[in-house]
């Protein structure tokens, strides 16, 4: 408690208070832009980061995290665009409730949604990760394993119903880091003889391929339909925060579903916000209006998928296991800095863990104080036309990565990989599996050779060591359960 | 549409059979470590095993019509759109241009850019009059303010002669 009251007198103070606001409002306005998002402004910015000192800039990307998840809501409510996959829900009824000429209704109860499960799920944020990096000293090499595994296997299992296409993209991700230098031995792995390949593909230009320019891919070869758009205003909204007050029940559940769906590592905000609204849904008593403009349907939406935003910074914190795919990214922000994510953060860069949780606190304020007065001016931001987003973006990702590494050959890896990321995509592929297989190899390598050399090359302690345990069985029930419930689904509709 | 879902899974299915084979071979040529039970060559061995196996999985799948193997229309990233083809034929030979003139050093950074996004938005975007302002108007924050930025006060080198 000590250090994080530390880490509040510390954050509140010009110098990273700037950085907060900074990356809050950069994270909403990008966040409403549809196709962009807190994950690609992340990586765009990571580069510039490196010339900031560590504390100031991993607060200023988690900020940005916590807008970004925010900023969907504007364009989801005005534009029938959601800014971020987040906001997929919320646009079901903002927008209905927007062009029913009630946008600042729709956003006024989305804005104070999102603040209200941030502040919730920060409160889990706060008490968990320092319980949770002390509960996982006491994890092995296999405990790890287990649940990098189960990350992937998670991931998968949510992303899009496409199991098998995240795994494949998992173990493509995995294929892509192990080229370069083993870590153990020195061995140089899988370059065929390019000596360019020497040190493995780099984070910075896979990560901005990936995501980024098979993104600017999509923006180019897709349809661009203009939308009609609806339109409010500051005053607007603040006169119907009174709305909020008969939805504090689904507010409460909201949060708490969205907190937990967003601690399992690997899934985060998207996948919050469908639970959060199916079970939101199921439990009404005015199930007709969701999909037509219920305000229940955009409270349940916002809610959690704001409330997952602290919850996936848990597992980031505390295990140092991405807890969304956006987190996999801040892992790679703390590894550019020289940080080791995991438990051990707490006890040898306790300014940075508590850093970033009285961060994630300080941006939920910002960003509602900066949505509620500009949602209005936010949405014309959204309607930047990609002709313009699309070769800026392109210009930025190239000097990232140049000044990265001084080498136009990275150059060329990204836009390999966004080539390979487009095509992947093409093909139903979740490119966030990828991501997240390339982030957890080297954990996982690292995990099962330190265990084998444990446990005299056995791999029993998987099974045998309890935590390890739950991890596989919850990692096999996963795998098993598209099997289960499609066996289930065909007995029921099966001829008597 | 099913049917290029289908062929999409077989064409994927094939190109990570393909992979996985590079991967195994990589990790068959790499020697085996004398201080511990796996080496370096076990993690691509693994790796291209379970690729190998979920391809072929997701390829008998595809070659069987499974549904399984299919994924909802708006998971998968936009295919071209009618009439795109000239426009999306020419941004690409523009941005490549753009590329080789500053791996090959053939123009500053400043010039190149400015010149990139200005090509770029008259291919793809608006040709009113203030579109066309916009456009140079952001061609030169970002051509010459950003690198100026960089170059001046971030003393960063960037690409280009």
């Amino acid at each position: 408690m000590e250090q994080l009251l530390a880490s509040f007198s510390q954050l509140l103070t010009p110098v990273p208070l700037f950085f907060i606001a900074l990356g809050t409002i950069l994270g909403v306005v990008i966040g409403a832009i549809p196709g962009l998002g807190p994950a690609m402004l992340i990586a765009l910015l990571l580069p510039l980061t490196f010339y900031m000192d560590s504390v100031n800039a991993l607060i200023m990307l988690v900020s940005i995290y916590v807008g970004g998840i925010s900023g969907g809501l504007i364009s989801a409510a005005l534009l029938k665009m959601p800014g971020t996959p987040a906001a997929i829900m919320t646009t079901m009824d903002a927008y209905p409730m927007a062009m029913s000429g009630q946008a600042s209704r729709a956003l006024s109860l989305g804005v104070i949604a999102s603040f209200v499960g941030g502040m919730i799920s920060w409160v889990f944020l706060a008490a968990l990760s320092p319980s949770l990096a002390e509960f996982a000293l006491r994890f092995g090499p296999y405990e790890f394993l287990a649940l990098v595994l189960m990350a992937l296997i998670l991931i998968s299992a949510v992303s899009q119903g496409a199991l098998l296409k995240g795994l494949i993209g998992a173990l493509f991700g995995f294929g892509v880091a192990i080229v370069g230098p083993d870590v153990a031995s020195g061995v140089i792995r899988l370059n065929f003889g390019y000596d360019e390949l020497n040190a493995g593909f780099r984070l910075l230009p896979t990560l901005l391929g990936l995501f980024v320019v098979s993104q600017l891919i999509e923006m180019l070869v897709g349809n661009q339909k203009p939308v009609q758009q609806a339109s409010t205003t500051a005053m607007d909204i603040l006169r119907n925060t009174g709305n909020m007050v008969k939805h504090w029940g689904n507010v409460l559940r909201s949060s708490v579903i969205g907190t937990w769906i967003g601690i399992l590592p690997g899934v985060g905000s998207a996948v919050a916000a469908i639970v959060s609204y199916s079970v939101t849904r199921n439990v009404s008593k005015k199930k007709e209006e969701f999909g037509k403009g219920s305000e229940e349907g955009i409270v349940a939406a916002e809610s959690a998928n704001n409330a997952a935003v602290n919850g996936a910074l848990v597992p980031l914190i505390a295990l140092g296991i991405p807890g969304s795919v956006v987190d996999a990214i801040l892992i790679g922000a703390l590894i550019v800095h020289d940080l080791q994510p995991g438990p051990g953060l707490f006890r040898e860069q306790p300014q940075v863990a508590y850093g970033i949780i009285a961060a994630a606190l300080i941006a939920n304020i910002i960003m509602f104080a900066f949505m509620i007065t500009c949602a209005g001016y936010i949405a014309k931001v959204a309607k930047i036309p990609k002709s313009l987003l699309a070769p800026a973006i392109l210009v930025f990702c190239i000097i990232g990565v140049f000044t990265a590494t001084n080498r136009f050959f990275d150059v060329w890896i990204m836009l390999g990989f966004g080539v390979i990321g487009y095509l992947l995509r093409r093909a139903g592929v979740p490119i966030g599996t990828v991501v997240l297989g390339f982030i957890l190899a080297p954990i996982a390598e690292s995990e099962l050779r330190n265990g084998l050399m444990l446990y005299n090359g056995s791999l029993w302690p998987m099974v045998t060591r309890p935590i390890a345990l739950a991890f596989v069985i919850a990692s096999v029930a996963m795998l098993a359960w598209p099997l289960v419930s499609k066996s289930l689904a065909a007995r029921r509709h099966a001829p008597d | 549409m099913q049917n290029k879902a289908l062929r999409d899974d077989v064409l994927l299915a094939l190109v990570m059979l393909i992979i996985s084979a590079i991967l195994f071979y990589g990790g068959w040529q790499l020697p085996a470590s004398r201080w511990e039970p796996m080496g370096p060559g076990g993690m691509p061995l693994i790796t291209a095993s379970a690729l190998a196996g979920l391809s072929l999985i997701l390829l008998v799948q595809a070659l069987l019509k499974h549904r399984l193997a299919e994924t909802a229309d708006q998971a998968r990233a936009s295919s071209l759109a009618e009439g795109r083809l000239p426009k999306v034929l020419a941004c690409v030979a523009v941005s490549f241009v753009y590329l080789l003139s500053l791996a090959l050093e053939l123009l500053p950074f400043m010039v190149a850019t400015v010149v990139y996004i200005i090509a770029y938005g008259l291919i793809d975007g608006g040709r009113g009059r203030r579109d066309l302002m916009v456009l140079v108007a952001t061609a030169v924050a970002l051509g010459i303010g950003v690198s100026l930025i960089l170059t001046e006060i971030l003393i960063v080198q960037l690409p280009g002669a």
